[in-house]
C-alpha cells in the first residue's frame, strides 16, 4: 500500500514537472465511428513531426506534444487531424473508408469478408473478450445464426455439444475444430482469454476444402499473436460463485410416508411396522439440498503481448479453478501458451507455438446415475448417528445408509469414492513461410498434439451400521475391500502441411490461388489396469502395488493416418463479380483398401450488385451500402468411425469360458462384427445467400437458405439377430436431407457517447430422412422413419385418467372388446389407435413428440457510455418436445423417493382433476409406459451471459504508472430461464441424434456469477 | 537464392510422398483374418459355442424351463405380479410379439448356432489333427442341432443359416420350411452320431458332447415329427446297442453335487465357480427357489402347480425331489424353508441347491450342474416309440426300469433335517404296469413322464408332440378356473410369435407366425 502511495505521489510530481516544461499532455481514445469499437494500433503523431505513439489494446492514447495539431490515422480508415490547443482528453472517432475490408480465416488461408462467397460466422475478439468462462464452446453459444451450443452437462470442464446447421446425419453431428490450422477433439486445453477471433463455416462451399471432415460444419479457431511495435501486459482475474440453478421437488418425509403405506395397504410383503419406525425417526432429509453447493471459481490470465520490427511475442500464462455445483467435483487448468515469430529476412519467415495445459477434473461418474439423489429416501440422515465418532475408520463409516432406498446415500457414494482424471495436453506448431515474390508464398508447418490421461478411482472399504428398521437392499451400502481402477491413454496427433499461394491483381482481376498437401497420423494408446484388497484406505495404499489380488489389466492402440492433396482458387472481378473452386481429395486409413478414397468438390460464386454502375446510380446507393448475393455447392464427407469398421475382431473376456471337467477353457467368439464394404458418407450441400449492410455500416444483415443432402450416411445398422452378430455393424444405410433458413442481422450506432448495440439471429432447419435400409431407427424412446424427420418419440397416447370402473367397462373396440381390462379407476387411458383387441405395443403406438426445434434463436444487446459497459446474449428455442424421463422414473413406488406431484397431484376420489395416476404398488395398467404424459414443450430462452463492466477514466489512469487500463466487472452465465418445462434443464445437449430430446437426469446445467478485473500494463 | 528455395520445396514435397502410408495395423486385435488357423484356434471357437449356453446374465436354461414349464399345466411362473411380466403372457397365452422372454430364446440360440457354423466352417481347413478336428466340428452339429430342434419346436419354420454370412446376407435370409429345418437336424446328428460314447471321454474332457447326446436328439425329433418308426430305431440302438448310460439306484440322487454328470446324464451343463469376482456360475436356482429363506436369495420363479403334486400318487417317493415346502429343513441350515409367498405352497426343489454346497461361494452365480436331459427321459421316450408301434410288452419292460428305480427312491431326502411330508413307501408304492392295450399304455406312459420328468422343461415338448396342448391346457383352466389356459388358441399358441424386432429388422422379410 505504501508503496503504491509513493508510486502515486511520484507520478503526479511528474506531471506536474512535464507541465511545467510547457508540453502538453493529451490523452483520448480513437475508436470506430458508427461502431464505436475501440482501435488498437491506431498512430497518433504530431503533425509534421515523427513524435507519435499508439493505441493500447482499449483504443487508448496518451501523448506529449508542443505543438496545435495531431494526425490520427488507421488502416482502413481515412486519417484525421485534429487541433489540440491545450491539455485534455481529445477521443477521435475514424470513418471507415470500407467496412467490408475486414479480414476474415478462411481454411487455409485468409479472405477479405466482402470477398466471401460462403456462409460464414465471424466472432471478433470483441464479442468474446472478458466471457469469464473456461470453456471454448461457450463463447459461442447465442452469437452465430445456425451455431447451437447445447450444455451436455453442468460439469466443470465438460465440452459442450454444437450443432452447426442442425442435424446433418443420425450420425456423428459434431462440428472440426482447427485452432491455428490444427485439427483437435477436445477443445477442454484451451484457455479462452488465448483467443483471437472464431469463424464458423457453415455450407459447404465454405467447408468443402476440409473434406471428409466437414460435414458438419468447422470452427475455425486463431490464437493471439504478438503485435507489432508495442509492448501489452494483460491481466484478468475474476472470481465468482457456481450453483445449480434448479432442483426437482422430490416428497418430504411426511408426503413419502403417506405416499408408500397408501401405495402398499395391507401388502403382506410390506413390513409397515419397520418403515413406520424409520419415518418416526424424523429425518427430512433434502438429498439435494445435501449433494449440491455454493462453489467457488476462480479464473486468472496473464498475457503479454509484444513485437519489433522483424519479431512479434505472446506469452501467457492461465489458471482456472472450477468447482462444481455437486460436492467433489470440479475441474482446474493451469495453462502456458508461448507463440513467436522471426521475420528472419524479407523472404523468410518462421515461428511456433507452444500451449501447455495441466488439467485435473473431478466428475460425478462415482454415482452410476443422476436418480441416486432423486431416489434416497428422506428418512434417512447424511452421517449414520449411529455410528461411534470415535471408532475405527469412523471417516469412512460416519455415512448414514438408506434404509429403504434401494440405492446408496448418494452423498456417501460421491465423499468416499475417490475418482479423478488428471491431463496434461501439449499442443502447437512450428511453420516457416517463404515469400518467394509478393504474389508466391510457401508454407510448411509441423502441428503436434500429445494428451496423457490418467484416470484413477478408488473404492475404499466401508462398512454400514443399519439399525433394526432396515428394509432396503444392503449389498450396494458397504465395501468388504478396497477396489483401484487406474487407466491411462495417450493421444498423440501429427500434422504436416505444406502449401503455395499465389496472390495477383492484374488490372481488375484478383487471383488468389492455394494447393496443399497434408499428412497426418493419429495415435492413441491406453492401459487399463483394475486391482483389489488393499491392507486400508490410507492415501498409500490408493496404488496398484498396495492391492493384492484380482489382476486385470489391458491395453489398446489404435493408428489411424489420412493423406490428403487440396487446393482453391478465389478469383474477383472489379470487386463486382467473385467466384470460388475448390478440392479436396482424402484417404483415410479407416476403410479398406478399394473404398480409401474420398473425394470433395466445391463452388460458389458471388455477386457485389453494390459495386455495379447501375446500383450506384440509383437511390438505391444512398440506403446500402453493400449487398451481395452468394450462391455455393459442395460436397463433404464424414468419417467419423472406428477404426477397427471394415474388420471382424475375435475375442474373449474372463467370463468367456466353459468347464468340460478340469478347469475353465477360454472360449473365443466374434467380439466386433466388420464391414469391408463401407465407405465414405458424402453430404452434398447447396447455399443461396444475401448480404447486406445499410444505414452507413450501421445495419448487417444476412440471409442464407441450404440445401444438405447426405448420402450413404454412416450408420449402425441393426441386424436381425438371428445373424447373432455381437454389434450393429457400420453400414451406409441411409440418405437424409436438411433444409433450412438462418438470418442474421446487428446494428450498431450511437448518439453521442453512447454507443449501443444490438443483434439478432434465427435458425430453423428440418430434416426428413430419404432413404433406409432398415425399417426404422430406433433411440432411447424414439424412432426415425424413412419420409420423416429424425429422432420423433414414439409411444402411447394418453388420453387422462380413468374417473370410475364404468369408464373402464365402456372404452371397448368396435367388437366389444375392453381395451384396458386391467385398468383401475385412478390409471391412465391410453389411446387405441389399433383396429380391435387390448391396448397392445404393435397396433397402439404412435409419435408423440418431436424434439427437433421449429426455431433456434439468440440475441444480444449492449451499450457502452461513459466508461460504462454492458453486454447481455440471449439463447432459446421454440418448438422442440422432450421426453422426460423422471416423469416416470421417479413417480413409481418403490424403494426410491418420488417427485412431490405424484403425491400432490395423484388420483385419490373420483372427480379429481389429477396429472398422475392412483398411488398404487400395481402395474397392471403399467401407467408409466412410454406415453405423451413424459413429453413436454421444450422451448425456452436463456439468458446466456450478462456483462456489466466499468473501465475507469483514463486520465484517473494517467495518474498510475504501470497500469494504462483498468476494467473491473460482473459476468454472468445461465442466469434466468424462462421456460414451461417441468424438468432440470430445457437445454439438453444430447449428442446421439436418435436420442435427441431424451431427458434422463444429468448433472444439471449451472449458474455462474464472476467478479473480475481486468488490468492493462 | 529462388533455386534454392525451389528445391527444398521440391524435396519436402517429395518426402511426405514416401512417407505417407495409409495401412495402419490394428494392434493387439485377432481378426476373422487370421483366426480359425489352426486346431487350438477351433477348439477355443467350439468353446465359445458351448459357452453361449451360459452367457453371464442371460443364461439359456432360465429361458428353457419359463417356457417349457411355466406355460404349461406344471409350473406357474411365481414371484411377484409384476416381476417378469414376460413370463406371466407365456403363462397366460397372452404373448405379445415384443415379448422380451421369447426374443431371448431367439437370440440366445441363433448366437448358439453362429458359433457352431464358425466352427463346422472352419475346422476341415484348419491345421492340426484331423481325427480331432472332425470330432469338433461334429460337436458342433451336435449343439447346431440342439439350437435348431429348441427353435424349429417352439417357431416352426425358422431362418436356416449354416453357414457364416455377412451382415447384409442376413437381411435377405426368409424363414426356411419346418421341414427343411427338420432334415438340416436331422443330417446334422446323423454326423454327430459318431462322436465318441460317454465314457470314451477322458474326466478331463467328460461335458463334451457324445454320441448318446446326438442320439437322443435324434429321437426327440423323430418323436416330435411323429415318425416312432425311426425315433425306435435309434433310441435301440442307445439302449441296446450303445449301453452308454444306466439309472442311478435313487432318483434323488440326481441333483446332487458328488453325482454330477452321471451316468444317468446325458445332456447336463457344467456351471462352476472358482473366483467369486468371475462370473461364471449360474443364476437358475436363485430364481426359483423361496423368496424368504435367508442364505438362499430365492425370487421364487417356476412354482410347481397343485395340479403337477396331484399327478403324484400320494406314495410316490419321488415327491420329496420335485417339491420344496414350508418346514423343510436343509442339513446345516438354521431356518427353515419358508413357500408362503408361493401360490401353491411349493417350490422347485431340483433348483433349491442348499446352502451348505455353496459355502465359500454365495454369490449372484453359484456351481451347480443343470441337467437337461436324463436316461429317464430316454428309456421313457423309447417305451412310447415301442407302444406306438405295436410293441406294448416290449416297451412294459422300459417304463418299469423307471418305475421301479422311483420305488426304490429314498422317500426321506438325506439332504435335510426336517421334512414337511415323508411319503409312505410301501409295497404297493408304483407297482410294475402291466396294460397292454395301446391306448391305454400310452396315457399310462405320458403319466409317468410327466411324474418322472417334473420341472425339468420338457412338458411343453412333450404336449406339443402328443398334439394335446390345447386340449390339456383349456381343461386346466376349466378345473381350476383361472386364467392359464383358458385363451389357449390352437391356431396361435403351439407356436411363439417371431419376435417383432426380427420382423422390422429384416424389412419384412421374415413374417409373423398365424393370429399373432
Amino acid at each position: 500500500m505504501k508503496r503504491q502511495l509513493i508510486l502515486l505521489l511520484i507520478a503526479l510530481a511528474f506531471s506536474i514537472a512535464t507541465f511545467a516544461q510547457s508540453e502538453k499532455v493529451i490523452t483520448g481514445s480513437v475508436s470506430d465511428r458508427t461502431t464505436g469499437e475501440p482501435l488498437i494500433g491506431a498512430t497518433v503523431t504530431e503533425s509534421g513531426t515523427s513524435n507519435g505513439t499508439i493505441t493500447d489494446a482499449d483504443g487508448h492514447y496518451r501523448l506529449k506534444i508542443k505543438s496545435n495539431q495531431i494526425n490520427v490515422s488507421y488502416v482502413g480508415y481515412t486519417t484525421m487531424t485534429l487541433k489540440t490547443l491545450k491539455d485534455g482528453n481529445y477521443d477521435v472517432r475514424l470513418e471507415s473508408d470500407n467496412a467490408l475490408n475486414e479480414v476474415v480465416v478462411v481454411g487455409y488461408g485468409t479472405q477479405r469478408k466482402s470477398d466471401l462467397t460462403g456462409a460464414l460466422s465471424s466472432i471478433g475478439e470483441r464479442d468474446i473478450k472478458n466471457y469469464a468462462t473456461s470453456n471454448v464452446s461457450n463463447l459461442l453459444a447465442g452469437k452465430a445464426a445456425g451455431v447451437f451450443v447445447g450444455t451436455s452437462s453442468g460439469q466443470p470442464g465438460s465440452d459442450a455439444v454444437v450443432r452447426v446447421r442442425g442435424l446433418g446425419t443420425v450420425n456423428d453431428n459434431n462440428p472440426l475444430y482447427v485452432v491455428d490450422g490444427q485439427f483437435m477433439d477436445n477443445m477442454s486445453s484451451v484457455n479462452p482469454a488465448d483467443i483471437e477471433r472464431m469463424e464458423v463455416l457453415k455450407d459447404a462451399s465454405a467447408c468443402a476444402i476440409y473434406g471428409s471432415r466437414g460435414s458438419n460444419g468447422v470452427i475455425l479457431i486463431t490464437t493471439k499473436g504478438g503485435l507489432k511495435g508495442q509492448t501489452v501486459v494483460n491481466l484478468d482475474a475474476s472470481i465468482g460463485f457456481r450453483s445449480s440453478y434448479k432442483a426437482l421437488n422430490m416428497m418430504n418425509s411426511d408426503e413419502y410416508y403417506d405416499f408408500i403405506t397408501t401405495a402398499y395397504g395391507s401388502d403382506p410383503t410390506f413390513d409397515k411396522t419397520r418403515f413406520t419406525n424409520q419415518y418416526k425417526k424424523g429425518y427430512n432429509t433434502d438429498w439435494w439440498d445435501e449433494v449440491t453447493r455454493n462453489a467457488f471459481n476462480q479464473n486468472y490470465n496473464l498475457s503479454v503481448r509484444t513485437g519489433n520490427a522483424n519479431s512479434r511475442t505472446t506469452v501467457s500464462v492461465g489458471y482456472v479453478d472450477e468447482q462444481g455445483a455437486i460436492i467433489e467435483t470440479g475441474f482446474k487448468r493451469l495453462s502456458a501458451r508461448l507463440s513467436q515469430e522471426y521475420d528472419i529476412n524479407k523472404y523468410i519467415t518462421i515461428g511456433g507455438i507452444v500451449n501447455l495445459a495441466k488439467m485435473k477434473k473431478k466428475d460425478s461418474g462415482a454415482l452410476p446415475s443422476f436418480e441416486f439423489i432423486q431416489k434416497a429416501d428422506p428418512f434417512t440422515p447424511v452421517i449414520n448417528p449411529l455410528v461411534d465418532p470415535s471408532s475405527e475408520n469412523y471417516e469412512y463409516n460416519k455415512w448414514a445408509p438408506t434404509e429403504w432406498s434401494f440405492d446408496p446415500n448418494p452423498v456417501s457414494v460421491l465423499k468416499l469414492i475417490d475418482r479423478h482424471n488428471g491431463l496434461f495436453n501439449v499442443f502447437g506448431h512450428a511453420f516457416v513461410k517463404i515469400n518467394f515474390t509478393q504474389a508466391l508464398s510457401y508454407r510448411v508447418q509441423f502441428s503436434f498434439e500429445r494428451n496423457q490421461d490418467t484416470f484413477k478411482s478408488f473404492r475404499p472399504i466401508y462398512s454400514a451400521v443399519f439399525s433394526d428398521d432396515m428394509l432396503g437392499n444392503r449389498e450396494s451400502k458397504y465395501n468388504t475391500q478396497t477396489e483401484l481402477t487406474n487407466n491411462s491413454a495417450t493421444v498423440s496427433n501429427h500434422l504436416v502441411e505444406q502449401r503455395l499461394n499465389y496472390n495477383k491483381n492484374f488490372d481488375k482481376h484478383h487471383l488468389d490461388a492455394m494447393v496443399a498437401m497434408t499428412y497426418e497420423k493419429n495415435m492413441s494408446e491406453g492401459i487399463n489396469a483394475f486391482k483389489r484388497v488393499a491392507l486400508g484406505n490410507d492415501e498409500v495404499y490408493r496404488i496398484l502395488s498396495a492391492q493384492t489380488t484380482g489382476d486385470q489389466t489391458s491395453g489398446d492402440k489404435v493408428v489411424t493416418s489420412m493423406l490428403s492433396y487440396l487446393g482453391r482458387i478465389n478469383y474477383s472481378y472489379d470487386d463486382r463479380y467473385l467466384a470460388t473452386v475448390s478440392f479436396r481429395a482424402d484417404g483415410s486409413s479407416r476403410f479398406a483398401k478399394d473404398n480409401r478414397w474420398g473425394y470433395f468438390p466445391s463452388l460458389s460464386l458471388g455477386w457485389r450488385l453494390s459495386n455495379e454502375k447501375f446500383f450506384r446510380q440509383s437511390s438505391l446507393a444512398k440506403l446500402f451500402d453493400n449487398m451481395k448475393l452468394r450462391v455455393g455447392w459442395g460436397q463433404n464427407g464424414n468419417q467419423r468411425i472406428d477404426a477397427t469398421a471394415p474388420l471382424t475382431l475375435i475375442g474373449t473376456n474372463n467370463e468367456m469360458q466353459w468347464y468340460f471337467g478340469n478347469g475353465y477353457a477360454q472360449g473365443y467368439v466374434p467380439t466386433y462384427q466388420g464391414n469391408a464394404d463401407i465407405k465414405w458418407e458424402t453430404s452434398q450441400q447447396t447455399n443461396i445467400g444475401l448480404d447486406v449492410t445499410l444505414f452507413h455500416n450501421a445495419l448487417d444483415m444476412s440471409l442464407d437458405f441450404y440445401v444438405k443432402q447426405t448420402k450413404d450416411m454412416l450408420l449402425n445398422m441393426p441386424i436381425p439377430s438371428f445373424g447373432a452378430f455381437p454389434n450393429s455393424p457400420f453400414f451406409n444405410a441411409g440418405d437424409l436431407k436438411n433444409t433450412g433458413f438462418e438470418f442474421v442481422m446487428n446494428y450498431r450506432n450511437h448518439v453521442g457517447d453512447f454507443n449501443y448495440h444490438a443483434g439478432v439471429n434465427l435458425s430453423t432447419y428440418k430434416t426428413k430422412v430419404t432413404k433406409l435400409t432398415s425399417d426404422y431407427l430406433t433411440g432411447s424412446v424414439s424412432r426415425t422413419y424413412e419420409g420423416g424427420p429424425i429422432g420423433r418419440f414414439y409411444g402411447y397416447k394418453q388420453l387422462g385418467i380413468f374417473q370410475n370402473q364404468s369408464e373402464i367397462d365402456s372404452y371397448v373396440d368396435k367388437e366389444g372388446n375392453k381395451i384396458q381390462p386391467n385398468a383401475h379407476p385412478g390409471d391412465f387411458k391410453f389411446a387405441k389407435l389399433g383396429e380391435k383387441g387390448v391396448l397392445n405395443d404393435d397396433d397402439d403406438r404412435t409419435f408423440i413428440g418431436d424434439p427437433n426445434p421449429d426455431v433456434i434463436y439468440g440475441f444480444n444487446l449492449g451499450f457502452e457510455y461513459k466508461g460504462f459497459d454492458f453486454n447481455v446474449a440471449f439463447q432459446g428455442t421454440i418448438g422442440n418436445d422432450i421426453y422426460n424421463v423422471a416423469k416416470g422414473t421417479l413417480a413409481v413406488v418403490g424403494y426410491q423417493n418420488a417427485l412431490a406431484d405424484a403425491y400432490n397431484k395423484a388420483w385419490r376420489v373420483e372427480g379429481d382433476r389429477a396429472v398422475y395416476p392412483r398411488i398404487t404398488t400395481s402395474n397392471d395398467n403399467n401407467n408409466y409406459r412410454v406415453s405423451s404424459f413424459m413429453v413436454e414443450d421444450g422451448s425456452y430462452l436463456r439468458l446466456q451471459n450478462l456483462q456489466v463492466g466499468y473501465t475507469l477514466p483514463s486520465k484517473l489512469m494517467a495518474s498510475f504508472k504501470y497500469i494504462s487500463s483498468c476494467r473491473v466487472y460482473v459476468s454472468a452465465q445461465n442466469l434466468f430461464t424462462i421456460t414451461g418445462y417441468s424438468g432440470l434443464d430445457p437445454d439438453l445437449g444430447v449428442s446421439n441424434p436418435l436420442n435427441m430430446g431424451y431427458d434422463s437426469t444429468r448433472y444439471p446445467s449451472s449458474r455462474t456469477i464472476m467478479f473480475g478485473v481486468n488490468l492493462q500494463f | 537464392m529462388k533455386k534454392i528455395f525451389l528445391s527444398i520445396v521440391t524435396l519436402a514435397f517429395g518426402f511426405s510422398f514416401i512417407s505417407c502410408d495409409l495401412d495402419e495395423p490394428s494392434y493387439g486385435k485377432t481378426t476373422s483374418n487370421n483366426f480359425y488357423k489352426k486346431q487350438s484356434d477351433i477348439a477355443e471357437a467350439l468353446t465359445g459355442a458351448y459357452l453361449q449356453l451360459r452367457t453371464t446374465w442371460n443364461e439359456y436354461a432360465l429361458n428353457f424351463y419359463f417356457v417349457g414349464d411355466c406355460s404349461t399345466d406344471d409350473a406357474l411362473k411365481g414371484s411377484s405380479d409384476g416381476d417378469r411380466a414376460e413370463v406371466m403372457e407365456l403363462q397366460n397365452f397372452m404373448v405379445y410379439t415384443t415379448n422380451g422372454e421369447v426374443g431371448r430364446r431367439w437370440e440366445i440360440l441363433y448366437r448358439l448356432i453362429n458359433r457352431c457354423n464358425d466352427v463346422i466352417a472352419h475346422a476341415m481347413d484348419a491345421q492340426g489333427d484331423k481325427d480331432i478336428l472332425t470330432r469338433y466340428m461334429n460337436e458342433a452339429k451336435a449343439l447346431r442341432a440342439f439350437g435348431y430342434y429348441s427353435l424349429v419346436t417352439t417357431f416352426g419354420g425358422v431362418p436356416l443359416i449354416t453357414s457364416p454370412m455377412q451382415p447384409e446376407e442376413i437381411l435377405r435370409v426368409p424363414r426356411a420350411s419346418a421341414d427343411d429345418v427338420y432334415k438340416q437336424i436331422v443330417s446334422d446328428l446323423n454326423d454327430a452320431a459318431a462322436l465318441p460314447a460317454k465314457d470314451k471321454y477322458s474326466t478331463e474332457e467328460q461335458y463334451h458332447l457324445t454320441r448318446g447326446f446326438a442320439k437322443t436328439m435324434l429321437a426327440k425329433t423323430y418323436m416330435f415329427r411323429g415318425d416312432f418308426q425311426n425315433a425306435e430305431k435309434v433310441l435301440r440302438d442307445i439302449v441296446e446297442t450303445d449301453h452308454d448310460y444306466a439309472l442311478l439306484p435313487d432318483y434323488g440322487m440326481n441333483w446332487r453335487k458328488e453325482y454330477e454328470n452321471s451316468s444317468e446324464s446325458v445332456f447336463e451343463l457344467p456351471n462352476k465357480v472358482y473366483d467369486k469376482s468371475i462370473a461364471t456360475g449360474t443364476n437358475v436356482p436363485h430364481f426359483f427357489t423361496s423368496r424368504d429363506v435367508p442364505g438362499y436369495q430365492g425370487y421364487g420363479f417356476h412354482v410347481p402347480t397343485t395340479d403337477l403334486f396331484n399327478a403324484f400318487d400320494k406314495d410316490d417317493p419321488r415327491q420329496t425331489y420335485v417339491f420344496t415346502r414350508t418346514g423343510d429343513r436343509y442339513v446345516g441350515d438354521k431356518q427353515a424353508q419358508d413357500n408362503h409367498q408361493s401360490a401353491t405352497g411349493f417350490h422347485d426343489y431340483k433348483m433349491t441347491v442348499p446352502s451348505v454346497d455353496k459355502a465359500g461361494f454365495d454369490v449372484w452365480m453359484i456351481s451347480y450342474n443343470i441337467r437337461l436331459i436324463r436316461y429317464a427321459d430316454v428309456l421313457l421316450l423309447y417305451a412310447e416309440a415301442l407302444n406306438e408301434n405295436g410293441k406294448a410288452p416290449e416297451a412294459l419292460k422300459y417304463l418299469n426300469q423307471v418305475r421301479q428305480r422311483a420305488r426304490n427312491t429314498n422317500p426321506m431326502d438325506p439332504r435335510k433335517d426336517q421334512q414337511a411330508y415323508v411319503p409312505v413307501v410301501t409295497a404297493r408304492t408304483l407297482p410294475d404296469i402291466t396294460v397292454t392295450n395301446k391306448d391305454e399304455l400310452r396315457e399310462i406312459i405320458w403319466h409317468e413322464r410327466r411324474v418322472e420328468l417334473a420341472m425339468e422343461g420338457w412338458r411343453r415338448d412333450d404336449l406339443m408332440r402328443q398334439r394335446r396342448f390345447g386340449e390339456v391346457m383349456k381343461a386346466y383352466a376349466a378345473k381350476y378356473n383361472v386364467q392359464k389356459g383358458r385363451n389357449f388358441n390352437d391356431k396361435r399358441d403351439y407356436l411363439l410369435p417371431i419376435p417383432q424386432g426380427e420382423i422390422d429388422k429384416s424389412n419384412n422379410v421374415l413374417t409373423q407366425n398365424p393370429e399373432y
